[in-house]
């Protein structure tokens, strides 16, 4: 058997490229560059691992600050309805309140009203 | 044709090519393609990937012309650029496949005897070697550059070169020969 060197030399010797590639390349030199389309732009500046890796992170930082920002306007949203309920209450017991010290001084008119005029005549 | 001969000729077509000769590009690309093409096709290991690596390699050279200063810089900087790219190829999820050595096209030079069961296997095993020593070794066995011209080509220490190679023909020939029932190779 041939040594190792031997067989790896023999194994990566140069290959025949395909007919026509050089024709194939100048083609492409005639040919202008297509138009990139917007995800073939992003796609190829996101080529390098590392930006691939800083735009997966912005995503999820995004997507965290929503959820954080959804669940801060829940939690307002929902204080303004206790609020608002605390406040309807308040209003209503209020109300109630009012109602009793006017039917209270409608009484005491009324009793008022019925009291004679002069006690001591009415008597004779 | 000779060696000195074959400088003249690409020199006098790389002239020619910055003087804005198109033809004069086609020589060019004829005369490396099969270096480019090799290089790709060993590291990838899928001819439609080479060729489109190639194609791509000599669309990058047409567009940097003006910086190549003579035959031997074309050949450097078709090597360093076919061998960055093909790794940036295999990283981002690219190439690497796993066509067998008879979807491989003929060599270009006619092998002497040839053992096609121990080919395949070395095939199968230079394709688990990690990217730049397997880099390293195609760029010593295809053409024959010495460690401080692939240290170059490749943008590493001499030394790195020398052990990835050293380690790289180790792990060969210990998988070689444990797949081969203990034969030394």
């Amino acid at each position: 058997m041939k040594p190792l060197d031997d067989e790896l030399r023999n194994l990566l010797r140069p290959k025949e490229p395909p007919e026509g590639l050089a024709e194939r390349v100048m083609a492409r030199l005639e040919t202008p560059p297509a138009r990139l389309t917007f995800a073939r732009r992003l796609s190829a500046f996101l080529r390098p691992p590392v930006l691939r890796w800083a735009a997966v992170a912005a995503v999820c930082a995004v997507a965290v600050l929503g959820v954080v920002r959804y669940q801060h306007q829940q939690r307002v949203r929902a204080q303004a309805e206790q609020a608002s309920q605390q406040a309807i209450f308040a209003l209503r017991i209020t109300n109630e309140e009012i109602d009793t010290a006017l039917r209270r001084a409608q009484r005491v008119t009324l009793r008022a009203l019925e009291v004679p005029k002069n006690p001591k005549s009415e008597m004779e | 044709m000779s060696k000195a001969v074959e400088q003249t000729v690409v020199e006098d077509a790389l002239e020619r090519c910055i003087a804005g000769d198109r033809s004069a590009f086609a020589e060019i690309v004829r005369e490396h393609q099969s270096m480019v093409y090799s290089l790709a096709l060993h590291f990838l290991r899928s001819p439609s990937m080479a060729e489109d690596l190639a194609q791509d390699v000599f669309l990058e050279l047409y567009r940097n012309l003006g910086s190549i200063q003579s035959g031997a810089h074309l050949r450097f900087w078709l090597r360093k650029v076919t061998c960055h790219r093909s790794i940036d190829r295999v990283r981002r999820g690219h190439g690497n496949g796993t066509v067998s050595l008879e979807d491989v096209p003929e060599p270009a030079v006619a092998a002497q005897s040839r053992d096609m069961l121990l080919e395949a296997k070395l095939w199968k095993l230079v394709a688990t070697l990690p990217d730049k020593p397997r880099m390293v070794v195609i760029l010593r066995y295809q053409e024959e550059m010495e460690l401080r011209e692939i240290a170059e080509v490749m943008e590493i220490p001499i030394n790195t070169v020398k052990s990835s190679i050293e380690r790289a023909l180790e792990l060969l020939r210990t998988k070689l020969s444990r797949s081969m029932g203990g034969v030394k190779v």
